[in-house]
C-alpha cells in the first residue's frame, strides 16, 4: 500500500493511557507527604515519605514494611503495581504508626 | 505550510538550489513543531460514571490473588463509600476490608485504588453485608 502523503503518525492516548498517566500524576502531586503503598509483591506493604517520581516509578523513603531489615532505605517502586495506596491528605486521617499488633 | 509566491522564481541560484531541497522536502509535509494534544474531549466514561457516584457505596475486586497485611494475606476485597475520583483512581473511605477472621475490619484511612487495577466493581452494594469467603 501506497504511503498517503497526508500520514501522521501522531496517535490519540487511550484510555489505557490516560489512566496510567493520571495515576502517575497523583504520585507526582504528592512528593513530600506521607504514603502507605499495597502491592501484591514481596514485601506488600510501604509506609514512608515520597522523595520524588522517576518515569512511572515511585521513590519512597521507606520507614515501615513487613520486614525490619528492608526499612529506612528509599525503595523505588512501579506505581503500575500498586494496588491500593494512600497519599496523606490536610483533613483525612494519618498514617498510623503502624507495627506488629495491628 | 503556504504556497511559494512567484517572487521566487527570480532568485538567485545559490536560493535556488536550497529552494530544491526545500521543494523535495514539500512533498511529504512534515510538521516540525512542537504537538500538544487535549485529552479533554476524549471522553472517560468509566470516570464518569463514578464520578457519578460518589458518596454512595461500591464493592471493587482488584486484579491480584491475595494481598498481605502485616502477615495476615486477604483477597483483595475492598467495600467503602466513594470520596473522590480521578482519571487515576477512586477514593474510599471510609473502607472495610474483607478479612476472612475479621470480615468488618476497617481500615483506618482512606484507600486509593487505581482504576486499572480494578478486576470488578458493584456499586451500591451492602458493606455490612456478609459474604463467604475461602
Amino acid at each position: 500500500m501506497k504511503k498517503s502523503n497526508s500520514f501522521t503518525e501522531i496517535s490519540l492516548p487511550s484510555i489505557n493511557d490516560i489512566h496510567d498517566e493520571a495515576l502517575i500524576s497523583e504520585f507526582a502531586a504528592g512528593v513530600g507527604r506521607n504514603v502507605f503503598i499495597m502491592t501484591p509483591s514481596f514485601p506488600f506493604i510501604f509506609i514512608g515519605r515520597i522523595v520524588e517520581v522517576i518515569g512511572d516509578n515511585v521513590v519512597v523513603n521507606v520507614k515501615v514494611t513487613t520486614i525490619g531489615e528492608l526499612e529506612n532505605r528509599e525503595w523505588s517502586v512501579h506505581i503500575h503495581q500498586i494496588e491500593a495506596y494512600y497519599i496523606e491528605m490536610k483533613g483525612m486521617p494519618r498514617i498510623p504508626e503502624l507495627n506488629d499488633d495491628i | 505550510m503556504t504556497n511559494r509566491n512567484n517572487e521566487e522564481t527570480k532568485a538567485k541560484p545559490e536560493e535556488k538550489l536550497k529552494r530544491k531541497k526545500d521543494d523535495a522536502l514539500k512533498e511529504i509535509p512534515v510538521f516540525h513543531e512542537k504537538l500538544r494534544i487535549n485529552i479533554e474531549e476524549i471522553e472517560d466514561e468509566l470516570f464518569e460514571q463514578l464520578q457519578g457516584q460518589i458518596g454512595e457505596s461500591i464493592l471493587i475486586v482488584t486484579e491480584s490473588d491475595q494481598l498481605n497485611l502485616f502477615g495476615q494475606t486477604f483477597r483483595p476485597i475492598f467495600c467503602g463509600t466513594i470520596i473522590s475520583v480521578t482519571q487515576g483512581d477512586v477514593t474510599l473511605f471510609p473502607v472495610n476490608i474483607k478479612m476472612i477472621n475479621a470480615p468488618f475490619f476497617q481500615f483506618p484511612t482512606p484507600l486509593n485504588i487505581p482504576l486499572q487495577k480494578i478486576a470488578h466493581f458493584t456499586l451500591n452494594f451492602d458493606c455490612n453485608e456478609r459474604i463467604p469467603l475461602s
